[in-house]
């Protein structure tokens, strides 16, 4: 196989023209490559491969020079003319579009092409999810948008092929031209699958799951499939059994049995499924009592019983209980005569498809018609096929574009003898194009169906709909009042959802807690996992988002706030008082307590921890990256990490100081360390300490942008005291996550002028976002 | 899987004392002379483990051909002669502690990827082997994805999470019928790859710069999709080989490796033995959970973060000796299955590393490696620090020597300095 090794081998071109960078390069020689070189190539960087240096270290370089930051204090410094006139140079070249526009082809990412593939086919419906199988995007830094980081490779490809034919027939399957019947069918009860076959039971009258966890049961293939997906009642008649049966106790030791349903399915391979809770019920021991609960099936997915609160090993649970004698070997019955308490199911029916649309809903949007369509008549294929390139391609249909999708079309027919399933195999084709899995957005300003894509991957991560299909296609979407009144219909659609999770999950880095977590084993923080704090974090720091973003609050608060979200467990953990129960409540923080605004979030102390220690340097570089919007560089080669001491002589504290005795380590430690180390104030997992484990008193005081402070509220008001510097860098990252790339000089320009209108209106979150999107952010590539 | 009785009916027995089949009878297309002059081909497996190695329970204290085992290299010394321990290796331009993990195979931080130096050595084999074999190269990791395998567009490749899962897509044959439908798949698929590279090449003369190197992208993987599709369906009509592989023993979690592991290299020796494929990926996992082994009582990644305190070192010795002991049993195996020309030891790279050295240091320096077979002339504890320059020598001129010996023409993986064919060779 001929894979290109040629495509990586190939540098690619510099992003300066040759003669552009000889300009720059005396400079660079004089003043940096002695460091950025092949000598040194400090920071992990260097100047002398004009290739290397892409536009973020360009923006970089120009950054530092003009700060005056590099060259270092103690090196010879450049005169002022000679600095000013290199500042010019670079700047010059970073904000000519011919230079540096980075790509204006951007591949949807898997959570818009799953929302895009949804709209476009009207697959909403039941559990079906058309990017199950895709690669995930690896995204090193910065948003799920970027387009740099959105690469394709032939797997990728083959995988959007099989995704698009899978939804396809999700959405086209009809069994027959006429609109199935309602029926009721009831499962053989002998021919169940699933669970453990120790601990099931099927005959003819009942079947009976005796193992929890993860064991589901299920009707056989022959029988589960439902005819069309759409709206079943499934109704269970079901009872507990066997409850003292056995010669132990097993769960549930007290109680009912509890039984839960759910939608579930099998690929091919048996390796992917999905699974999808519905509805819990408590069951009356030997009396059966029948269940009924209506939901939407998809073709391919059933429904399936799991036993909610029974063992999940009851077979260790016997050989454990054989061990601490509290049974005989003998009268342990294992195996298949174990007779542990189970859930005995009477009846297992699906009823439906009820109220059926028809042609039902994913037919007539994919098609984009009110009756099934008569596809042996050409002047129909062609409307519908040019309909759904239109829609798919999200722009009109250019005359070029048609003709070799028709021809395709009349081939898959000559092949297959169908239309329908040609017209299936040609809209798969439309989903593998390049048209359709890129979104293209030209030079300069935006047209109006770019415009319309811009604004609804934004807010969406979805395409467009119909009503902004039509204002583009008039252009009416160009009129500023027009504009604003889509805005605010957009942003009040539940579909903007979309926008605030994904944001915030990926601002916040909410997706990453869990990836480093406590010792299981280690009593210390068995409430993290008895507590479930994990998915009880990771919704405080979302609804907390929402919550400014809905009600339209100073984006200030995300500094210091005088409330926050919490349920039980979160109240525990970090001391507050609580009436509720298990849901997340909005309550008003104490004027003693110090978990207002994101630093007293017990997310960002877990994501900024490792599972086994604090990290004061990474804490500290938060603060300054996200609440201050100035990153430190990463550390220096040279410098080995710092070993915590866990024999417990040292503290984290004096360690740091000792470590900042290096001048390299200074500069940034001097910054990063005092916020991370008031910050010790809290455990892995969020809660407050005052000492570490060694006994040793945690000091919480330090000097922060030049200011004493002696604990975290304190540090919090002089974070407040420099809002515009949190703002400004709150506004870069919504700008960089609509745009799907990095802002340039031009960009940051805007967003220095929208910080100054947001300053007028106390930094509100709408009107943050308002200026945004009315700003030339939006409207220019 | 289901049918383990069926599976059980064996050809090639896992146990490698003998082997009934021709080697490499399934290769399709390639008659008896020609195999023959092609040589004996090459294998690489890379096994990484995720959290280091305690670098004082791990590397020896001499070096050169004869050297006092490390506790953790014990296992292995029954190889002695057969396998070079590297100190002083390390990626110069990695420095990101626990994501160094990612970048074991390449040395690269996927930054903007796009290409550039970001494929891993496992698919720089896998491609210049292509469909040679059924499958270019197969992955599976252990207690979580390990992560460092790229493709050359920075897509992550995707790792089987049990022997059970490996063992079903690289031995167990599709129905009949889903053999069909896959056939007249491929040739649609191959159809629809002809029509939307047209339809992207009608763009090309449409876009600038940065925009065309995009649509290059597409076009590439258009073009590589294509090939893809021939190479599987070549193989189509052949039946996958028939292996014996117990498939009823059971593991009762994802951390009983004491199961796991050897169920995992009998697959990769079962894979290599039938040239199921002849590039492969194996990783122990980084996690917080307790690794079901005689002794552990802790969650790894707490034991990795020892402080220097013996009882942590010491459970963390047995999770280690414990990666030394697969391995070496692995090798042994590997010795025992004959070849046309020797045995399949001296045709196979046998790697193993980490992306991390001292993870209570989160290092990324000093990393521990081992590489084992592939016919080297191996040299015991090989100090690779650089005198010329004083500085530790790039894992990637490792790689650099483990593909020429693979058959790549290739001066320098990535961004290697050099190779170590002086050394090995």
């Amino acid at each position: 196989m001929r894979f290109p090794l040629i495509l990586f081998l190939l540098a690619s071109l510099p992003l300066v023209a040759n003669e552009d960078y000889a300009r720059i390069a005396p400079f660079l020689k004089d003043h940096c490559i002695k460091c950025h070189g092949p000598d040194k190539e400090k920071g992990g960087v260097r100047f002398d491969i004009a290739e290397d240096i892409d536009e973020a270290l360009w923006t970089d370089i120009h950054a530092q020079i003009e700060s005056g930051e590099m060259p270092p204090d103690d090196e010879p410094q450049p005169a002022k003319k000679d600095r000013e006139a290199i500042t010019k140079i670079i700047y010059a070249l970073l904000t000519d579009e011919k230079v540096t526009l980075s790509t204006g082809l951007r591949r949807l990412n898997k959570r818009e092409y799953r929302n895009t593939v949804r709209d476009l086919l009207g697959l909403h419906n039941g559990i079906f999810d058309p990017a199950l199988y895709l690669y995930d995007d690896e995204v090193d830094h910065g948003f799920d948008t970027n387009a740099e980081s959105l690469v394709i490779s032939d797997e990728l490809l083959m995988e959007y092929m099989k995704a698009a034919e899978i939804s396809l027939d999700a959405a086209l399957f009809i069994p027959s031209q006429e609109k199935p019947e309602n029926k009721s069918r009831s499962f053989d009860l002998s021919k169940m699958k699933g669970g453990d076959r120790r601990f099931t039971d099927f005959s003819k009258d009942s079947a009976i799951l005796r193992i929890g966890g993860s064991a589901i049961i299920y009707a056989s293939e022959s029988q589960r499939d439902v005819p069309i997906s759409g709206k079943y009642r499934i109704k269970v008649t079901a009872c507990g059994t066997d409850r003292d049966n056995y010669p132990i106790r097993f769960p549930p030791v007290s109680g009912p049995v509890k039984m839960n349903l759910g939608i579930t399915s099998r690929s091919s391979d048996g390796i992917f499924q999905q699974r999808k809770h519905l509805a819990s019920y408590d069951l009356k021991d030997e009396e059966p009592e029948t269940f009924e609960v209506e939901v939407w099936i998809s073709k391919g997915t059933f429904p399936y019983i799991a036993f909610q609160n029974g063992s999940s090993k009851p077979a260790s649970l016997t050989r454990a209980a054989i061990r601490r004698r509290q049974i005989k070997a003998k009268e342990a019955k294992t195996g298949h005569d174990y007779i542990g308490p189970g859930i005995k199911v009477t009846d297992f029916t699906v009823e439906g498809p009820l109220d059926l649309e028809w042609p039902p809903t994913s037919y007539a949007t994919t098609f984009w018609v009110n009756e099934i369509p008569d596809l042996e008549s050409a002047t129909v294929r062609r409307n519908i096929l040019k309909q759904f390139i239109w829609r798919a391609f999200r722009r009109p249909v250019e005359d070029r574009i048609l003709p070799p999708y028709l021809r395709y079309l009349e081939n898959r027919q000559k092949e297959t003898g169908d239309w329908q399933e040609a017209m299936l195999n040609t809209f798969t084709a439309v989903l593998s194009s390049h048209d359709f899995l890129y979104i293209y957005e030209g030079k300069g300003e935006l047209n109006a169906f770019e415009l319309v894509s811009r604004l609804s991957y934004f807010l969406w991560s979805s395409m467009p709909d119909i009503e902004l299909f039509k204002l583009a296609n008039s252009e009416d979407i160009l009129k500023e009042e027009v504009y604003l009144a889509q805005i605010k219909r957009m942003l009040a659609d539940p579909k903007a959802e979309a926008f605030k999770t994904s944001f915030a999950t990926q601002w916040l880095s909410l997706d990453l807690l869990g990836s480093m977590r406590p010792d299981i084993k280690n009593r210390k923080y068995k409430a993290y996992y008895r507590m479930d704090l994990e998915a009880a974090f990771r919704k405080e720091s979302q609804l907390f988002f929402n919550y400014i973003a809905n009600e339209n609050r100073s984006i200030r608060e995300f500094l210091d706030s005088d409330y926050t979200f919490v349920n039980k467990a979160l109240a525990e953990v970090y001391d507050l008082p609580f009436k509720g129960g298990n849901e997340h409540q909005l309550i008003k923080i104490p004027a003693d307590s110090d978990r207002g605004g994101l630093l007293g979030h017990g997310s960002i102390h877990a994501l900024t921890s490792n599972g086994v220690e604090t990290l004061p340097v990474t804490r500290g570089h938060w603060v300054l990256d996200e609440l201050l919007g100035s990153p430190p560089p990463p550390p220096p080669a040279e410098v080995p990490a710092i070993v915590p001491d866990l024999n417990g002589t040292t503290t984290v504290r004096e360690q740091l100081e000792k470590h900042r005795e290096d001048p390299s380590c200074m500069k940034c430690h001097v910054a990063m360390d005092p916020p991370g180390l008031a910050l010790e104030a809290y455990d892995i997992i969020g809660r407050h300490r005052t000492r570490y484990p060694n006994g040793k008193k945690i000091d919480t005081s330090g000097k922060f942008l030049g200011v004493g402070f002696r604990n975290i509220s304190e540090l919090k008001s002089i974070l407040v005291q420099h809002d515009e510097f949190f703002a400004k860098s709150f506004i870069t990252k919504i700008a960089e996550y609509a745009k799907g790339r990095n802002l340039n000089p031009r960009d940051l320009e805007i967003v220095d002028q929208i910080t100054q209108q947001a300053a007028k209106k106390d930094y509100r979150f709408q009107s943050i976002l308002a200026e945004i999107l009315r700003s030339d952010l939006m409207k220019h590539r | 899987m289901r049918n383990g009785d069926q599976s059980r009916r064996a050809f090639l027995r896992a146990s490698g004392v003998s082997i009934a089949l021709p080697f490499m009878s399934s290769l399709p297309g390639f008659s008896q002379t020609q195999r023959k002059s092609a040589g004996s081909p090459k294998r690489m497996v890379l096994i990484s483990t995720g959290l280091g190695m305690h670098p004082g329970s791990f590397f020896p204290r001499q070096f050169g051909e004869k050297f006092t085992p490390s506790p953790v290299l014990e296992p292995l010394m029954e190889h002695a002669g057969d396998f070079t321990v590297f100190s002083h290796m390390d990626h110069p331009s990695i420095f990101t502690k626990h994501g160094g993990i990612k970048s074991l195979y390449n040395g690269s931080i996927i930054r903007k990827s796009a290409g550039k130096r970001i494929v891993s050595v496992d698919q720089v084999a896998a491609s210049h082997g292509g469909y040679t074999t059924r499958f270019p190269s197969a992955h599976i990791s252990l207690g979580g994805g390990n992560g460092g395998s790229w493709t050359a567009s920075g897509i992550k490749v995707r790792e089987e999470g049990s022997p059970h899962n490996l063992f079903q897509k690289m031995f167990v044959n599709d129905s009949e019928a889903a053999k069909k439908k896959r056939a007249a798949e491929i040739d649609h698929q191959a159809s629809i790859l002809d029509l939307v590279r047209d339809q992207a090449k009608g763009l090309e003369r449409k876009v600038n710069h940065a925009d065309k190197e995009k649509l290059e992208e597409y076009l590439t993987a258009v073009r590589e999709a294509e090939e893809r599709l021939q190479g599987i369906k070549k193989w189509q009509a052949t039946d996958k080989s028939e292996v014996d592989f117990d498939t009823s023993i059971r593991a009762h979690g994802g951390m009983d490796y004491g199961t796991l592991s050897p169920l995992m290299f009998d697959l990769l020796f079962l894979a290599l033995q039938s040239d199921t494929t002849r590039v492969l990926t194996a990783g122990y996992g980084m996690h917080n959970k307790v690794i079901e082994l005689d002794g552990v009582s802790r969650g790894y990644h707490s034991l990795s973060h020892h402080g220097n305190r013996t009882d942590q070192i010491s459970e963390l010795r047995i999770i280690e000796t414990f990666y030394m002991k697969e391995m070496s049993r692995f090798i042994a195996k590997l010795k025992d299955a004959q070849t046309s020309g020797s045995n399949l030891f001296d045709d196979t790279m046998v790697f193993f590393g980490s992306g991390l050295s001292d993870a209570t240091r989160h290092s990324n320096r000093n990393l521990p490696i081992v590489l084992a077979g592939g016919g080297f002339k191996h040299k015991g504890h090989f100090d690779a620090m650089q005198k010329h320059n004083k500085r530790q020598t790039p894992l990637n001129n490792l790689y650099t020597t483990m593909l020429q010996n693979f058959g790549v023409q290739t001066e320098a993986f990535n961004d290697a300095t050099g190779d170590l064919n002086h050394i090995l060779t």
